[in-house]
């Protein structure tokens, strides 16, 4: 049997962490090149040699070992518990070529920690250009560890560290620095006081107020030890002072970095695109060339979806005898999840460009430049990750909050981090603007609909702004949380890196909206397709005496017996009790039936409505069964207008970008708040506001 | 009844009781795994 041992992988936020457990472990866990990526431990196993494999955990990035955040608590948690299932034998403290004097303060405290620890110092690859050398031999010794050159991306150096890993019985386990000498006499004190442990770790247990095992600060307090917070904050200061020293010592006989040669293009580029004007601007340009591109190269292939969903609906009536199966599979489960369906390629090519921009650091400076633009409206610079991971997911984005240390600026990005425009709104945004926005362009070019979808993307994450402004005059923050951010080397993108975040996000839209349309196209066909009472049961006879004397065709007579049994079906009885509320809005019973669905989330919207034209269609055969045909078919009964107008298409755009309407995010809400007020506060405030909102665009623009 | 309405109206029950699993029935069924990769149940 193979022997296990556990390494525990650490480092700085933006060192290439999660590139170098990939390479060790083969695993293909995304990659981002901006901070903040890794929220939560993950772990996988590396083969080190024909007898040894090594289960990997990759913890999230962190500054220090300090319990200030969620994700530092994580690291805190798994270093101090041995009797955690993940307590590592090793450690690899992963640190950058080019930060490595900050990234070095970590390593200390690990080191500290007395495991056996790799100083794993990556992107080596990229020394020469730089112009930086090392004396590795001497620093091993000043840091006394052993000290590995990689290049996780190259995928040079795995071996040799594999290899260190094998060998981590031979390390020293004593730390590189005494950092108690700061106040000899206080921590000489501290340490009488369990002897068990040592002197680092019943600090930390004092100064962060951490358990371990049954020693807390309480009990090292009822042993005479006692400092006021002002008198630890001082205390941990004096010992970053300290450490700091160290490394500046250490490094400046073993590190050595020639300016002249790393003047590089790099400077410049940063120089234009986090300028204050100019920044904005190029990335204003990048993102509507984005979403010019979603509408361009998305057409083809989402037509082609949709035609394959309808024909295979009519297929089924074709080839299956008829019967309530058969309904429930043509009428129901087919035009709901092919309503969703089509919207896989505009996800896969927005996520294919948010992985190119990341990949090629772009991303870094693009937060870079948001901190300067959030700070005057009450949001901490460390608000701009989860506001930008909105983007995509509001719940990653709202777990990346985490490593906000104070807890009120926490509050207000968790609260205003929904207004950002998430992947599930395109659905919804796609097939208005397809519907009720002209295909005309502006210079030849520019076509009106990309703006339309940029200046959507716009209004949400303006929305975001002004909550949160507005939020920050109601919940006061006595201080600011700093903000430290890595400007990354421009790389250019490891195609097989895009191409696995496209899939991994295309698949997750695909298998979660998939799954719960699946589930609800089944209930809404049921509801539709059956009514309580008379009225329902003889509807064909009941329109058949109606048009006994009027001229209608076969076809127009079932489509109206169809219309007339859905309205009187539980979904339309349903439909017409909230249709007084929705009316002024613009939408018909069944807008509001398939916004009311989307509560559960928004890429329900286009699925539910696709169930419910397809059960109120009376033409089985019905052979164009798009859902964009349906939706530019259906009419006010009354007055024969269109139901998707500009007024009402826009009502409903304005109403998804404000509304809550994710039940996995109203959870993560509460999970991460803790709270049932500010998560309801939360729901409440965002369903008014997209209420008041959409009635406001109808009333104008009808 | 025949069996299409037997099976229909099964799978109809079948899902109305993943939905109600799914809404209420939540204590038992804390998903574990990093988010992003469907497992956090956005999409």
């Amino acid at each position: 049997m193979k022997k296990k041992i556990k390494v525990a992988l650490i480092g700085n936020p933006n060192v290439g962490k999660t590139s170098v457990f990939n390479a060790l472990t083969g695993l293909n866990h995304k990659i981002g090149n901006y901070p903040g990526i890794t929220v939560d431990k993950k772990s996988g196993v590396a083969k080190l040699d024909d007898e040894v494999n090594a289960t990997i955990i990759d913890l999230p990035g962190t500054y220090s070992i300090n319990a200030s955040s969620e994700d530092e608590r994580i690291v805190l948690d798994l270093l101090f518990d041995p009797t955690n299932e993940d307590y590592p034998d090793v450690a690899i403290v992963v640190a950058d070529i080019e930060n490595l004097k900050r990234n070095l303060l970590l390593f200390t405290q690990v080191k500290e920690l007395g495991f056996p620890t790799v100083l794993a110092i990556n992107m080596a690859d990229h020394m020469e250009e730089k112009g930086i050398s090392i004396k590795i031999a001497e620093l091993e010794k000043k840091l006394n560890t052993k000290i590995v050159l990689i290049s996780a991306k190259k995928k040079l150096g795995i071996q040799e560290l594999k290899q260190a890993v094998l060998d981590y019985k031979n390390f020293s386990i004593e730390p590189c620095l005494n950092a108690t000498a700061v106040d000899t006499e206080f921590f000489s004190k501290l340490a009488l006081t369990f002897s068990n442990l040592s002197v680092f770790k019943l600090w930390m247990i004092y100064s962060q107020d951490i358990k371990i095992g049954n020693i807390g600060k309480k009990e090292i307090e009822a042993k005479g030890i006692h400092l006021s917070e002002n008198e630890i904050k001082k205390l941990q200061h004096k010992k970053t002072i300290k450490r700091y020293q160290f490394i500046n010592d250490a490094l400046k006989e073993t590190y050595s970095r020639d300016v002249n040669k790393a003047s590089d293009i790099r400077t410049k580029v940063d120089r234009i695109l986090t300028h204050k004007v100019y920044g904005y601007l190029i990335f204003f340009f990048i993102m509507m060339l984005v979403f010019q591109a979603i509408f361009e190269w998305s057409s083809i292939p989402m037509d082609w979806i949709d035609e394959q969903f309808a024909n295979l609906s009519t297929w089924v009536h074709e080839v299956m005898e008829p019967g309530k199966l058969t309904d429930l599979i043509a009428d129901g489960i087919v035009p709901g999840i092919g309503g969703v369906m089509p919207f896989i390629p505009q996800i896969a090519i927005l996520f294919m460009f948010i992985s190119i921009l990341e990949e090629t650091g772009y991303m870094s400076r693009v937060v870079f430049l948001m901190d300067k633009l959030m700070r005057p409206f009450g949001l901490s610079g460390k608000s701009v990750v989860p506001l930008i991971s909105g983007n995509a997911c509001a719940i990653p984005a709202i777990m990346s909050a985490r490593n906000i240390e104070n807890p009120k600026e926490r509050l207000i990005t968790i609260l205003v981090t929904p207004f950002t425009t998430c992947s599930a709104r395109i659905p919804v945004y796609i097939i208005i603007i397809a519907l009720v926005i002209p295909d005309t362009r502006i210079f030849g070019f520019l076509s009106i609909q990309g703006l339309t979808l940029t200046l959507f993307y716009l209004i949400g994450f303006l929305a975001a702004l002004v909550s949160s402004w507005a939020l920050s005059k109601y919940i006061k923050s006595e201080r600011k949380s700093y903000f430290v951010i890595e400007m990354p080397n421009y790389r250019t993108p490891i195609i097989k890196n895009v191409v696995v975040n496209m899939y991994e996000k295309t698949k997750a839209f695909v298998v979660g909206a998939g799954k719960i349309i699946f589930v609800l196209s089944i209930i809404i066909w049921f509801l539709g397709a059956h009514g309580p009472g008379e009225r329902f049961e003889n509807a064909e006879q009941h329109i058949t005496e109606v048009y006994q004397d009027k001229e209608v065709s076969e076809e127009e007579l079932s489509e109206h017996i169809a219309s007339y049994k859905l309205e009187n079906s539980y979904i339309g009885i349903l439909g017409k009790t909230i249709e007084p509320v929705i009316k002024p809005l613009g939408y018909d019973w069944k807008v509001g039936i398939a916004v009311l669905s989307s509560f559960v989330g928004r890429e329900i919207f286009v699925g539910v409505l696709g169930t419910i034209y397809n059960v109120g269609s009376g033409d089985e055969n019905d052979e164009d069964g798009r859902i964009k045909q349906k939706m530019a078919a259906e009419i006010w009964p009354d007055t024969g207008q269109p139901v998707f107008t500009l007024a009402s298409g826009v009502s409903l755009m304005f109403f998804y970008a404000f509304a809550m309407q994710c039940t996995a995010t109203v959870a993560i809400v509460r999970r991460e708040t803790k709270s049932w007020k500010w998560t309801i506060y939360q729901l409440v405030f965002m369903t008014v506001l997209a209420y008041v909102a959409a009635l406001i665009a109808y009333q104008l623009l009808k | 009844m025949g069996y299409q309405e037997i099976i229909a109206y099964a799978i109809v029950i079948i899902a109305l009781g993943y939905i109600i699993k799914k809404g209420f029935w939540k204590g038992n069924n804390k998903k574990k795994g990093s988010c992003g990769g469907g497992s956090c149940g956005c999409s």
